[in-house]
């Protein structure tokens, strides 16, 4: 009988919440199959929040949707919460997408509780957890509201209050404030972080704002293009919670300078 | 989408505006400025449409109608079904959309002695004509209707876990919906000019069947008499789909 050794060395991968190994995936095109991802492996342990950052083309949205299990990949595999998957999880991974795609015939609330709705839960109980959430994102006088009479930000938020309702241990987001202006995509960091510290889940974050991947993360995967692979996994070590002076210490921009060279070193 | 009839204001002036012709009209008939046979004055279509309730023309409304809605029925199911069949592949769908829009182009009636070939001169026959003359433009709006709806609010929905037929019925009927009853409204256009030629070139009964005979008969205020009920039934069932498509449509309102 083998003693668990503790401090005994052993792949981060292995608490892994949801993990991706041996990726490889191209796409089809008239010329013939153009890679997009390169044996790329990424992982995500409980509670952390991951970004992944690099230039356009670099596959870090497919990748994303790959981990979502909304691409099957050419070749690799998958494992959601230690077991190997295929195809959506909702209960477990849960997607913000990068321009909200709210259902436009569809009022905030029911937007917010249409996951529930697939899963058959009574109405009742779906509407009373749907305001629970839009309370949660700030938008408790909203419920009745179409899409088209919220803001940007707003949309935004009732995507998040919906990928959140089904308490997923993972949360990914693919761009998800890329189409908001400066201001508001600060301030809706500001907001996730808060949000995030009462719900402690794992996120993986794609963007290519890099002050935003340093001011939300734990670790930031640097992706390159052509074809689409890993370059570098840096640790975001800055303390929590995280007021929005700490983009202005010489740590932070030391971080985010970091990841600049990178990207930059890749072209 | 706009409405014909915006307020109550509008709605009074259009009545007015249609009490003051028929007025006219009254008039002139009356004083012997239009001949009476082939214009007669509006009391006298109204007295020849009394004429023809009592002797039983809400059995040939009854007729024609149900003709109406069996083949609109029809087409739309027939409609939609192809469509979504069609589009299932993209080289099919490419190669129809071009064959429908040729078919749309064709007067449907160069058909009809076809069909009374095939399928005889019975009620089955008003009805698959009916269907004919506007099922390639539900299967047109079906085709339309799919290329545009949202690829994103389906990955939303499968990443949420919604099943084939939740991603159809929530997802791309409900995405679709717009184009499909506005392709309807048009649909039953050309359904009830179907119906109602079918019945005009050969039949017993029904509302075409006696604008043909009136029309024949030289019997001009019967003809106008029933041709003014026809008139009623085109518009009541054009505004019951445009009600069908603004109680769909609320959310595109602002508030």
């Amino acid at each position: 009988m083998t003693i668990p050794q503790l401090n005994a060395e052993r792949p981060l991968t292995d608490e892994a919440v949801i993990r991706v190994t041996g990726i490889q995936h191209s796409y089809h095109t008239a010329r013939g199959p153009v890679p997009a991802l390169e044996n790329v492996d990424v992982s995500a342990g409980p509670k952390r929040f991951v970004s992944i950052v690099g230039p356009s083309g670099c596959g870090k949205s497919t990748l994303l949707m790959i981990l979502a299990g909304l691409i099957t990949p050419t070749a690799g595999d998958r494992y959601v919460a230690g077991a190997k998957v295929t195809g959506p999880q909702p209960d477990k991974v849960a997607v913000a997408f990068q321009d909200a795609c709210l259902l436009p015939w569809r009022s905030a609330l029911d937007n917010v509780a249409f996951p529930l709705e697939l899963r058959k839960d009574p109405r009742a109980e779906r509407e009373a957890r749907g305001r629970e959430l839009l309370e949660k994102v700030g938008l408790a006088g909203y419920a009745d509201r179409y899409p088209r009479e919220l803001s940007g930000g707003m949309r935004q938020r009732v995507a998040v209050a919906r990928a959140l309702i089904q308490r997923p241990a993972v949360l990914l987001m693919d761009e998800p404030f890329g189409a908001l202006d400066e201001q508001t995509r600060m301030d809706m960091g500001e907001e996730l972080l808060r949000l995030w510290d009462e719900i402690h889940n794992t996120v993986i974050f794609v963007t290519h704002n890099l002050a935003e991947a340093v001011y939300l993360s734990d670790e930031v995967i640097v992706m390159a293009a052509r074809p689409g692979r890993v370059v570098e996994r840096v640790l975001i070590d800055l303390p929590r919670p995280r007021p929005v002076e700490i983009t202005e210490t010489e740590k932070f921009l030391h971080l985010r300078n970091r990841l600049w060279r990178l990207i930059r070193s890749q072209e | 989408m706009t409405r014909l009839l915006h307020s109550t204001r509008d709605a009074q002036l259009a009545v007015g505006l249609l009490v003051v012709l028929l007025a006219t009209w009254e008039l002139l008939a009356r004083l012997g400025v239009l001949t009476p046979e082939t214009a007669p004055a509006p009391s006298v279509i109204a007295s020849a449409g009394s004429d023809l309730v009592a002797g039983g023309l809400f059995f040939d409304v009854r007729i024609t109608l149900t003709y109406v809605l069996v083949a609109f029925v029809l087409a739309l199911v027939l409609g939609v079904g192809l469509g979504l069949l069609l589009s299932s592949w993209p080289l099919v769908a490419q190669v129809s959309v071009g064959f429908l829009t040729f078919l749309l182009s064709v007067p449907k009636s160069l058909f009809l002695p076809l069909f009374i070939l095939v399928i005889g001169i019975g009620g089955d026959q008003k009805i698959a004509f009916g269907a004919f003359s506007s099922f390639a433009v539900i299967v047109m709006a079906t085709m339309v209707g799919i290329a545009s709806v949202d690829p994103n609010l389906v990955a939303m929905a499968r990443s949420q876990g919604a099943r084939r037929r939740e991603v159809f019925s929530k997802i791309y009927l409900r995405s679709m919906m717009p184009t499909l009853l506005e392709a309807a409204r048009i649909a039953m256009i050309l359904n009830i000019t179907g119906v109602l030629i079918a019945e005009m070139y050969v039949s017993r009964q029904g509302l075409g069947y006696l604008v043909n005979l009136y029309g024949q008969t030289f019997q001009v205020a019967p003809l106008l008499a029933v041709i003014a009920v026809i008139t009623v039934i085109g518009i009541a069932l054009n505004e019951l789909l445009r009600w069908c498509e603004r109680r769909q449509d609320r959310w595109r309102e602002g508030t």
